[in-house]
């Protein structure tokens, strides 16, 4: 370190900012230049800072791509019904129904909340209910996926899938750590685990579970006020997805660290989301 | 005495008769009519609502919006101001009937539709349209800056546009020609056709629908196709240059280019993954399927068929 006889290395320090940005007074920056001029240290520093700013513009401009930015959005969005995507100009007509699915949501939220509350303090078991097997209205609008069971109800692994809530966490801990990130960052929902006789339900699929159950609590409420052909489209519309969920997994079975196959998987639940959300939100036809 | 008596029965009579008058008039079913023309800025908003019917809206010249409306049962809930209209049915006064909505508005306004189950066509606005119905079909043509397009269980058809498009069905076809702009395209069973494609952006996705493309593909751009088990085809003009990745389980896959496998496939997959460069290989496509075919032909960017 060498000192000048009008400004010291700690000095040109405090002023090196306004230096660079060319804000400093002339007479400061003159001194600077005099104390640079003769100083090993200041010099250093000074050169290395102008090659990293000329070395930083000459980088491009970088924005992720907007591809990329979908995947990122999904995951951080909140896992919830996005009621603000309702149509900003929803007529007068359709508030009752929005409001409705709305209180819906919020009943349904507050159910969901009480559950894994309760299921925090005893243990509990919930139970994907019996779909028929490959039929058309397999977790459709009719049939609620998720049913609350008690905490003294044996467990029907049979005809269902377990759900530990207690075990979800570790189960999202657990998961694979080379596993592609093409599903959902893991929420603190429930973790469907597999059937007897089906492939287990992959770590992509844990962050749809509570989703999906939620949704269709509010869509089996509202049932009533749809059009009956458009749900028997969206019954028909769901059961080729959730057919295409239980090839997804099949495949996924056997091939557990297939990225693609994960992506085919979490490629029909977000279809699957995305449609409930979508009937979540139909207007009613009264 | 006489002149007393008299006036209370008069009175009483003209009383009841107002009430049976407005009782009467409450419950009856009736119609309106509305043919009007006011003044409408170049990006003013336009905005319909209606349970079922139909709706026609077409764009023009000057600066006036001509409304037509009638209902088979209902009040007709209009307003106008120079940056806004705001046109539908008083769902009360057994407002279910169908209703027509036939307007003319400047080139440029911004058009909003929300409908139940009545179909929809929007022709020559040159302005951002959104529109959302449950099962009535969607015919948008000459539509610019942004359209966003979805329906149930309905058609949604969608041409000459020049900005960003998003066009959606659940079980209804999804038809998107001559677009130049970013262009997203989702369905769950309906087939998806898109063609004459200008876009550095476009994305496809359906469960069981078969997806077509046909369109330019630009330098830098990037072209994204999934589907589970609807079939593939893109159409790829001859002198393209693209780095393409094309991924199925259980699908076939048919190439008109020369395809030369890259070292990095993975053999230990279980499904098939294929990656190869066409030309300069600037642009960027991807297409993946479950158990669709994936089927890339030779094409001049017009034709989509779509006939697997």
């Amino acid at each position: 370190m060498t000192d000048r006889q009008m400004m010291t290395c700690t000095a040109v320090d405090s002023e090196l900012l306004g230096y660079l940005e060319g804000t400093l007074a002339a007479d400061a920056r003159t001194a600077v230049d005099e104390h640079v001029a003769s100083c090993l240290r200041c010099s250093s520093i000074l050169r290395d800072i102008g090659s990293i700013r000329a070395q930083a513009a000459q980088l491009p401009e970088l924005a992720p791509s907007r591809d990329l930015w979908a995947g990122i959005s999904a995951r951080i969005e909140p896992a919830v019904v996005p009621l603000g995507r309702a149509r900003q100009d929803i007529r007068r007509s359709w508030i009752p129904a929005a409001t409705a699915a709305a209180a819906a949501l919020v009943i349904a939220t507050a159910g969901i909340t009480y559950f894994a509350t309760t299921r925090s303090l005893r243990p509990m078991t919930q139970k994907v209910a019996a779909a028929p097997k490959g039929g058309p209205g397999a977790q459709g609008i009719a049939q609620p996926a998720i049913v609350p069971s008690t905490a003294t109800a044996p467990p029907d692994t049979s005809v269902s899938s377990a759900v530990s809530a207690s075990a979800a966490p570790t189960s999202v801990a657990a998961a694979p750590a080379g596993e592609r990130s093409g599903g959902r960052a893991p929420s603190a929902g429930v973790r469907l685990a597999s059937r007897r006789n089906e492939p287990a339900a992959g770590p992509g699929e844990i962050a749809y579970g509570d989703e999906i159950a939620r949704l269709q609590n509010i869509i089996k409420q509202r049932r009533r006020e749809l059009d009956p052909g458009t749900v028997t489209v969206i019954e028909q519309s769901l059961a080729i997805i959730n057919a295409a969920v239980r090839q997804s997994r099949a495949a996924l079975a056997r091939d557990p660290r297939s990225g693609f196959l994960t992506d085919q998987l979490n490629h029909a639940l977000d279809k699957k989301i995305e449609l409930l959300r979508t009937v979540a939100l139909l207007p009613s036809r009264t | 005495m006489l002149i007393r008596t008299f006036t209370r029965a008069i009175l009483s009579a003209m009383a009841l008769v107002a009430c049976v008058s407005a009782t009467a008039r409450a419950q009856r079913n009736y119609g309106e009519t509305l043919d009007t023309t006011v003044a409408l800025d170049r990006q003013a908003t336009v905005d319909v609502s209606l349970m079922s019917g139909r709706v026609e809206i077409v764009g023009g010249g000057g600066s006036q919006a001509r409304v037509r409306a009638t209902t088979d049962r209902g009040d007709i809930q209009f307003d106008a101001a120079p940056g806004r209209l705001r046109l539908s049915v008083n769902p009360g006064h057994g407002g279910r009937g169908d209703a027509r909505f036939e307007l003319s508005v400047p080139a440029g306004t911004r058009v909003i539709v929300n409908s139940l189950s009545a179909p929809i066509s929007i022709r020559g606005v040159k302005g951002e349209v959104d529109v959302n119905t449950v099962s009535g079909n969607v015919t948008v043509t000459d539509a610019a800056r942004k359209l966003k397009a979805e329906s149930v269980s309905g058609n949604v058809v969608v041409s000459q546009v020049t900005g960003d498009v998003t066009a959606s069905s659940v079980s209804g076809r999804v038809d998107a020609t001559d677009i130049n702009g970013d262009l997203e395209t989702e369905s769950v069973s309906g087939r998806i056709s898109m063609a004459g494609v200008r876009s550095r952006f476009v994305r496809s996705g359906s469960v069981s629908g078969r997806i077509s493309y046909a369109g330019t593909f630009e330098p830098d751009g990037t072209y994204e196709f999934k589907s589970h088990s609807g079939g593939l085809r893109l159409s790829l003009p001859a002198d393209v240059g693209a780095q393409v990745r094309i991924e199925t389980f259980s699908g076939s896959v048919d190439s008109d280019f020369p395809v030369t496998l890259q070292p990095n496939t993975d053999k230990r997959s279980s499904n098939r993954r294929i990656e190869f460069k066409i030309g300069n290989g600037r642009s960027r496509i991807v297409a993946e399927s479950f158990s669709g075919n994936i089927k890339l032909e030779r094409g001049d960017g017009r034709d989509s068929r779509n006939d697997q």
